[in-house]
């Protein structure tokens, strides 16, 4: 299966210029714990950083920063590890094991952004497999048993 | 296989009176996203869980109240009363809780109800990967060992 099947379909951005407080209120007005950070939504989409809710905590308020004094440029995670949305999920996998990363923009034509795929998305899958699996030993054991019978 | 011999056994922890902004360095200096407020029983005496508190949380309580952010104590911004699971009960459980309450860590108390661990999806997720690993193991020791019985 190729990433672009799986992954998210929306992403929010922010400008590297923004303060972290307006980043803030981005992640909560969108209801997510991350930004992708470009230059310019409305053209090359290839991320220049990321910031997640968790680097505010540490860089930002556990450091005594003022928030809206401090910009996204600061803070943010780069270079960024991406996917391209025609790669196969297990090499989306492979990147987040050797980045130790837990979530990966997924790059779609045109330096468009096509979603974002985490390892909440790829366990999924996985655990869709292995339900699968067990259907068919149960099915197995079942048509076992009325032959034996 | 029981909650005890899987939790994280090492816990930050804060009171609900600490500076808000003391708990974020907290978590700057220990590494971790997720703290457990506790306060002592006045009864028993341990110190048992009455909130958790995540780096979420806190960004959360900046964009709303950002003036007042030095005056913020991690009591005021906590979720309170959390779901907790107990050392000795199975994992089937924690996971039904897990699911119940829509959290990924739970609280881990022992049997006087004190903090005892903190209990997360990745640490069941560890495990059940070590088991699969051991399902695999089995399949390819059994071909590789009718292959050299058999030949």
């Amino acid at each position: 299966m190729q990433v672009q099947q799986l992954c998210t379909p929306r992403v929010y951005f922010c400008s590297p210029r923004t303060s972290v407080l307006g980043a803030a209120r981005l992640m909560r007005q969108h209801h997510v714990g991350d930004l992708v950070v470009v230059d310019d939504p409305d053209g090359d989409q290839t991320p220049l950083g990321i910031i997640t809710d968790r680097d505010i905590v540490i860089d930002v308020l556990g450091r005594d920063r003022d928030p809206a004094q401090v910009t996204v440029h600061e803070v943010m995670h780069h270079p960024v590890v991406v996917v391209d949305g025609t790669e196969d999920l297990t090499q989306a996998l492979e990147r987040m094991r050797v980045h130790g990363v837990r979530r990966i923009p997924v790059m779609g034509s045109g330096r468009r952004l096509h979603g974002i795929i985490s390892l909440d998305d790829l366990l999924r899958q996985l655990a869709l497999h292995t339900t699968a699996l067990a259907a068919v030993i149960e099915r197995e054991q079942s048509l076992e048993q009325r032959t034996v019978r | 296989m029981i909650v005890g011999q899987l939790c994280q056994r090492k816990t930050v922890t804060v009171s609900p009176k600490d500076e808000l902004v003391a708990a974020a360095r907290l978590m700057r200096e220990r590494h971790v996203g997720y703290l457990v407020v506790v306060e002592e029983d006045p009864a028993t005496e341990v110190l048992r869980p009455i909130g958790v508190l995540t780096d979420r949380d806190i960004v959360i309580a900046v964009i709303a109240k950002e003036a007042e952010l030095k005056a913020l104590r991690a009591g005021d911004v906590m979720n309170p009363q959390p779901v907790v699971i107990e050392e000795s009960q199975s994992i089937e459980a924690a996971l039904q809780q897990m699911r119940r309450a829509g959290v990924r860590r739970l609280p881990v108390i022992g049997r006087r109800g004190e903090l005892s661990g903190v209990l997360s999806l990745d640490d069941v997720l560890d495990y059940l990967a070590g088991q699969v690993q051991n399902v695999a193991g089995a399949i390819r020791n059994e071909r590789q060992i009718e292959g050299t019985v058999r030949s």
